[in-house]
C-alpha cells in the first residue's frame, strides 16, 4: 500500500466501497504516514458535512438578480419577492426611459413616472398629418345647438394612455448596454396599436421588446369633426438607459420601497385606464364613464390621478356630443392638475381650447391655451395647441386683445 | 416574463449548484450569492446554455469561477449556520442534543480549517467530494486530471492537518 493507492481511493470516491481487507491495509499505511492521514481524515470530515436545505425562493432570486443591473443586484437580491415580473422591469433600478417622438413635432407630454428628454425647438408649421376616417364609427354626435361639431377635434395625446415597460433584453441588461428603438407605427379608432415597425436602433436586440411593448400601449383616439378616427405613421422613440453606479443613499432600501410601492400604484392605474379603454372601444360609453367613476373613488386626489380621470371624462363626454360635461370635465382635470403640482400625460389644454373654438367662445380658448402653470412653461409647442393659436389668430384673436 | 426559458434551464440545476456553493462558501447565505451571481452571469450567455448537453458541468464551472476568482471578496462577518438551517435535511433517529451540539461543534472545526485553505485547493475540495468525475473536474476547473490530482492530494493534507492543529474534535460526552 502506497501514498499513491490512497490516494486513489479519495480520489475515485471509494472510501465507502472499500474491502476489510483493503482497509485494514490502509490503516496501516495511515498509521505510518502522516501525510496520508490527514488526507484520510479530511476527506472523512468533507464527506460528513451537513448542507442546509435549499432556500425554497432561491430560483426566484436568481431570477431576479439576473435581470437587475450591478449596482442594484446585491441588495435587491436579497429582498423579498413580492413584485411580479412587469414591475421589476420598470422598476427605477433598470430604467427604461421613454419620449414621445411624433414627425419633426415635439413631446410636452410626460407621464409622472418617466424622465422626458428636454423638448426641441417648436417647428415652425404645423405638421400635416394622414387622417383615415374609419367607416363603422357610431354616428356623429348631435351636438348641443351651441357647438360647430365639424370643429370638435382632439389631437392623439402624444404620450400613450396605457404603456407598458418594455423588458430589458437580459443580454443587455448584464452588458449594461443602453439603447434605444424609434418605431413607426399606426393608432386604430379604438386606439389600439398597429403596423408597428422599427425606424431605427441603436442594437437590434432591442428591437423584439420594444415592439411588444409599444403593441401593447393604448391611446385615446384621435377625434376630427366629432368622429373617433385612425391615425397613421406615428412615431415614438423608446430607450434603455442603465441607473448610476453612483453610492445609493443610507436610506437606499426605503426609498426603494417608496419607488416600488409607487410603481405598483402607477401599473395598477395604467390597469384601470385599460379597462375605461376597452369599453370605449367597445362603444360603451356609459360602461367607460362608471369605471371612471370607479376610479375616481379609489384614487388619491393628490397627484396626476384625478387630473387625468377627469381629463377621460371630457375625452368620453367629447365622444358623446356632450359638449358641456366635457368642458366642465376638462376643467375639473387641468385644475386638478394644477392644484397639486403635477404634470399632465393628457394634454387636456388643447382639446378643452378647442371645445371653446367649436362653441366660438375665442376667449376662453385663448385663454386656456395661455393658462399659466403648463408643464415646462412650453404650453404652445404642440403642433395642435400652434394650430388652434393660428385659426385665434387669424380671427384677430391674440393675447393683446383679451 | 423577460426570460422564462432561462428559469427552465436553470432551475434543474439548482439543487446541485446551491450544494456545491455551500461547500465553497461554508455558509448558506454566501453560498446564495454565488449561485445568484452564477445565474447572472449564465444570463448573459443564454444562448450558449441553451445549447450545452451538460448545463450542470457549465454552471459549476462559473461557481468555480466565481468563488476563486474572488468576486465577493470584501469581508464580511462569518455568517454560522444555525441549526434551523438544517431542519429539512435531518436524518432520522432523533439526536439527543448532546449529539446535536457535538456535530456543530465539528462542523464549525471543519468551517473554519476550510477557511484557512487557498480559495483554488478549498473549490476543488468542494467540487471533488460532490462525487463528480475528473472528466467533469476538467471541464469546471480547465486543469488537467493529473493537476488536478496533485492539488487534491496537497489540499486535503492541508486541510487534514489544520483540522489536527484545531485538535481533536472535542467531545462533549469527555467534558460531562
Amino acid at each position: 500500500m502506497s501514498c499513491n493507492d490512497v490516494a486513489s481511493v479519495l480520489d475515485d470516491h471509494r472510501i465507502a466501497q472499500l474491502k476489510p481487507a483493503e482497509r485494514a491495509k490502509i490503516d496501516a499505511h495511515l498509521g505510518s504516514c502522516a501525510d496520508c492521514s490527514a488526507a484520510w481524515q479530511a476527506t472523512s470530515e468533507l464527506l460528513e458535512l451537513r448542507i442546509p436545505a435549499m432556500p425554497p425562493t432561491l430560483l426566484e432570486r436568481a431570477l431576479l438578480a439576473s435581470r437587475l443591473p450591478q449596482s442594484a443586484r446585491s441588495r435587491r437580491a436579497r429582498m423579498p419577492i413580492i413584485v411580479g415580473g412587469a414591475l421589476l422591469a420598470g422598476a427605477a433600478a433598470a430604467a427604461v426611459t421613454m419620449s414621445a417622438l411624433r414627425e419633426q413635432s415635439v413631446p410636452i407630454a410626460s407621464s409622472p413616472s418617466v424622465e422626458q428628454p428636454a423638448a426641441p425647438a417648436a417647428p415652425e408649421a404645423p405638421v400635416d398629418e394622414p387622417v383615415t376616417p374609419v367607416e363603422n364609427t357610431p354616428a356623429a354626435p348631435q351636438g348641443d345647438g351651441v357647438t360647430s361639431v365639424e370643429l370638435v377635434e382632439t389631437a392623439l395625446s402624444i404620450a400613450p394612455l396605457v404603456r407598458r415597460p418594455p423588458d430589458y433584453p437580459p443580454e443587455a441588461l448584464a452588458q449594461r448596454l443602453e439603447g434605444w428603438v424609434q418605431l413607426k407605427f399606426d393608432v386604430t379608432a379604438a386606439g389600439f396599436v398597429e403596423n408597428v415597425s422599427v425606424d431605427e436602433s441603436s442594437d437590434e436586440r432591442f428591437e423584439g421588446p420594444a415592439i411588444r411593448a409599444l403593441s401593447q400601449w393604448r391611446y385615446l383616439p384621435r377625434i376630427v369633426a366629432g368622429k373617433r378616427v385612425a391615425v397613421t405613421d406615428q412615431r415614438t422613440r423608446i430607450a434603455w438607459q442603465m441607473s448610476s453606479d453612483d453610492d445609493p443613499p443610507a436610506d437606499e432600501r426605503q426609498a426603494d420601497d417608496k419607488q416600488e410601492a409607487a410603481m405598483r400604484g402607477l401599473l395598477k392605474f395604467s390597469d384601470d385606464l385599460e379597462r375605461a379603454l376597452d369599453l370605449l372601444a367597445a362603444d360603451d360609453l356609459r360602461g367607460a364613464e362608471l369605471q371612471l367613476d370607479l376610479m375616481r373613488a379609489v384614487y388619491p386626489e393628490a397627484g396626476f390621478f384625478h387630473g387625468d380621470i377627469w381629463s377621460f371624462y371630457g375625452y368620453l363626454f367629447t365622444v358623446q356630443g356632450n359638449y358641456d360635461r366635457a368642458i366642465d370635465a376638462y376643467e375639473t382635470g387641468l385644475a386638478s392638475y394644477e392644484r397639486n403640482g403635477a404634470r399632465s400625460n393628457m394634454g387636456p389644454w388643447v382639446p378643452l381650447a378647442n371645445l371653446y373654438f367649436a362653441r366660438h367662445q375665442y376667449d376662453a380658448a385663448l385663454k386656456t391655451l395661455l393658462r399659466p402653470n403648463l408643464p415646462g412653461g412650453n404650453r404652445l409647442m404642440s403642433p395642435e395647441a400652434n394650430a388652434l393659436m393660428q385659426k385665434l389668430n387669424a380671427l384677430g384673436v391674440t393675447e393683446d386683445t383679451l | 416574463m423577460a426570460h422564462p426559458e432561462f428559469g427552465d434551464l436553470v432551475a434543474p440545476h439548482l439543487p446541485a449548484l446551491f450544494k456545491s456553493a455551500y461547500r465553497l462558501t461554508g455558509n448558506r447565505s454566501d453560498a446564495e450569492d454565488v449561485v445568484q451571481e452564477v445565474c447572472v452571469r449564465a444570463c448573459t450567455h443564454l444562448a450558449t446554455l441553451r445549447t450545452l448537453e451538460q448545463p450542470k458541468t457549465w454552471l459549476l464551472k462559473i461557481a468555480y469561477r466565481v468563488f476563486v476568482d474572488g468576486v465577493r471578496r470584501r469581508k464580511r462577518s462569518p455568517v454560522r449556520p444555525t441549526a434551523e438551517d438544517f431542519d429539512a435535511t435531518r436524518v432520522s433517529g432523533e439526536p439527543t442534543p448532546e449529539q446535536r451540539a457535538e456535530a456543530e461543534l465539528a462542523e464549525r472545526r471543519l468551517l473554519d480549517a476550510l477557511a484557512k485553505l487557498e480559495r483554488e485547493q478549498r473549490a476543488l475540495l468542494a467540487l471533488h467530494v460532490e462525487g463528480y468525475t475528473f472528466a467533469e473536474l476538467e471541464a469546471m476547473t480547465e486543469l488537467s486530471t493529473d493537476v488536478l490530482k496533485a492539488r487534491l492530494y496537497r489540499a486535503r493534507v492541508r486541510l487534514g492537518k489544520l483540522l489536527a492543529a484545531e485538535g481533536k474534535a472535542p467531545s462533549l460526552a469527555l467534558v460531562k
